[in-house]
């Protein structure tokens, strides 16, 4: 079990930003905090979560294609984090 | 979908570092090997060369397949305007930057110049014309002939730019409004300056027409239809002025797209359009300045027939960019080239399935990250194999056997740079 935590807040990334490695096979929780609602989506898995202003959405995965994934904020279009799974 | 590529759904892992060191030094070694075996008159015969094919010709086949491309063009620019508005959900940006940008290089590398064959543009500049009571071989003007292919230089670098640049490219209304705008302009100059434009203005025509010199089906200098070693088919393309343009940046901007993508970049960059315009100029330059250092001499036997150095040799680069296409793009089009299938069953976004595609998603278990890699690093070492070959054949064409191995040390140490920053891309993490 592998835990990534970001915060989006006044307009910064903060927390596991940059590129995370993560372990194929690995389940991960993605836990996304942040000021204003937006829907949080990891790109090739194409898994979503609706994020509340002012609060946090989990994305649980299991990461079982290799390769590198981009977590966006979808409305925004700002990256949160990128995950290299291998 | 990631904003700032076009579209794509997943990144390649970076190759492990022994197969980046292998194939520095094999692009080293041939190197050496090339100028180590020194053949003193040159090999390659170029348009005489090649075993004629007997292919049974279907009358009508070239048409119908032109009219297909048409339709589709005309109904991926449809779905661009009127379909769903996301990315996901809409096969417009798909299509257009994975089947068609990415897809049109092995299409040419396998089968000849595919989109000179196919090109929509032109049928739709042939109903034009007649119908203005234009020329259509001929137009209006004459494009001076020292332009060469600098316009297809300048609309590739714009496509790079929309591509790796533009903060909305991935959005389907600005891919329709790109391909609009790009239709007109060129219909437009081929209405001013005759059909021939698009050999010398379309950015894609140009592309598909220089990789399309490495097939192995060619047409030889006699017109006939011929199977030949390609680099054969690579010594046909001619020295024309801004042929050093296009190559410069079509390895440019590839390079720029890798070098976008890696850590090191969005790390220490801030994102934006100003900074990713510079970044696009500033590597097209970095690969200008290499290949006019490894080109750009006097020449001690130049005829006044002859073109200058840098353009003799820069399909030479043809291959370099070839290796750097198939290393960036390989695994896009295996992955997300499946998403425009999908999407193809429902292109208005109006719940059809019209091949029964619409429910499927990207089967990512197709061909795996091992195999990614040595199909990358293939793609690189060989390109880098064929344009050593062809740089000394050329060398030995031009010039006696002494100067000839002079003139290719800058080239080749500057082809070896070209490939191990190749290498360095698809390793950085």
């Amino acid at each position: 079990m592998q835990t990534v935590r970001v915060t989006y807040a006044g307009g910064q990334v903060t927390g596991d930003t940059g590129r995370v490695a993560v372990p194929l096979g690995r389940t991960v929780d993605v836990v996304v905090t942040s000021d204003v609602a937006d829907e949080i989506h990891l790109h090739g898995y194409d898994r979503s979560a609706n994020v509340p202003a002012g609060g946090s959405a989990t994305l649980t995965f299991t990461a079982d294609i290799p390769g590198v994934f981009e977590i966006e904020l979808e409305e925004l279009g700002r990256e949160l984090t990128q995950l290299r799974v291998s | 979908m990631i904003s700032a590529h076009g579209v794509g759904t997943r990144t390649d892992l970076p190759i492990p570092v022994e197969l980046a060191v292998t194939a520095a030094t094999l692009a080293l070694l041939i190197s050496f090997g090339v100028l180590g075996l020194l053949w003193r008159t040159p090999r390659l015969r170029g348009g005489e060369a090649g075993r004629p094919l007997a292919l049974p010709g279907v009358p009508g086949l070239l048409g119908a397949a032109r009219l297909v491309v048409a339709v589709i063009a005309v109904v991926v620019v449809a779905a661009g305007f009127a379909g769903p508005a996301t990315v996901d959900r809409n096969l417009a940006p798909w299509t257009f930057y994975v089947l068609f940008w990415a897809g049109l290089v092995p299409a040419s590398l396998l089968f000849g110049p595919v989109w000179r064959a196919l090109n929509p543009l032109r049928l739709l500049h042939a109903g034009l014309a007649r119908t203005l009571r234009l020329d259509p071989a001929r137009g209006v003007l004459d494009l001076p002939a020292r332009l060469g292919l600098r316009p297809a230089a300048v609309f590739l670098a714009a496509f790079a730019w929309l591509e790796l640049v533009h903060p909305s490219a991935s959005d389907p209304r600005v891919v329709a409004w790109f391909l609009t705008g790009y239709g007109l302009v060129q219909v437009a100059a081929a209405c001013v300056f005759g059909r021939g434009w698009f050999a010398r203005g379309d950015g894609f025509e140009v592309y598909s027409t220089l990789l399309g010199a490495l097939a192995p089906l060619g047409r030889r200098a006699d017109g006939r239809l011929v199977l030949r070693n390609p680099l054969d088919g690579l010594d046909t393309i001619r020295p024309d002025p801004g042929l050093v343009a296009v190559v410069v940046v079509l390895v440019g901007t590839t390079a720029f797209d890798g070098l976008s993508r890696s850590s090191l970049w969005r790390d220490t960059v801030p994102p934006g359009p100003l900074v990713g315009t510079l970044g696009l100029v500033a590597v097209t330059g970095v690969v200008a300045a290499l290949y006019l250092l490894g080109t750009w001499r006097p020449d001690p036997v130049r005829g006044p027939e002859r073109a200058p150095l840098p353009a003799a040799f820069a399909h030479t680069i043809v291959p370099i960019a070839a290796g750097y296409a198939i290393a960036h793009y390989f695994s896009l089009v295996v992955f997300d080239g499946q998403q425009a299938v999908v999407l193809a069953s429902d292109p208005f976004g109006t719940g059809a399935d019209l091949f029964g595609t619409a429910t499927r998603a990207i089967d990512y278990a197709v061909v795996g990250t091992a195999a990614i890699a040595v199909v990358q690093l293939a793609g690189i070492v060989l390109g880098h194999l064929a344009a050593a070959v062809a740089a000394h054949d050329r060398a030995v064409k031009l010039f006696p056997p002494t100067i000839a191995v002079r003139i290719q040390y800058p080239l080749l140490a500057a082809m070896v740079v070209l490939t191990c920053g190749a290498v360095g891309l698809i390793f950085a993490p």
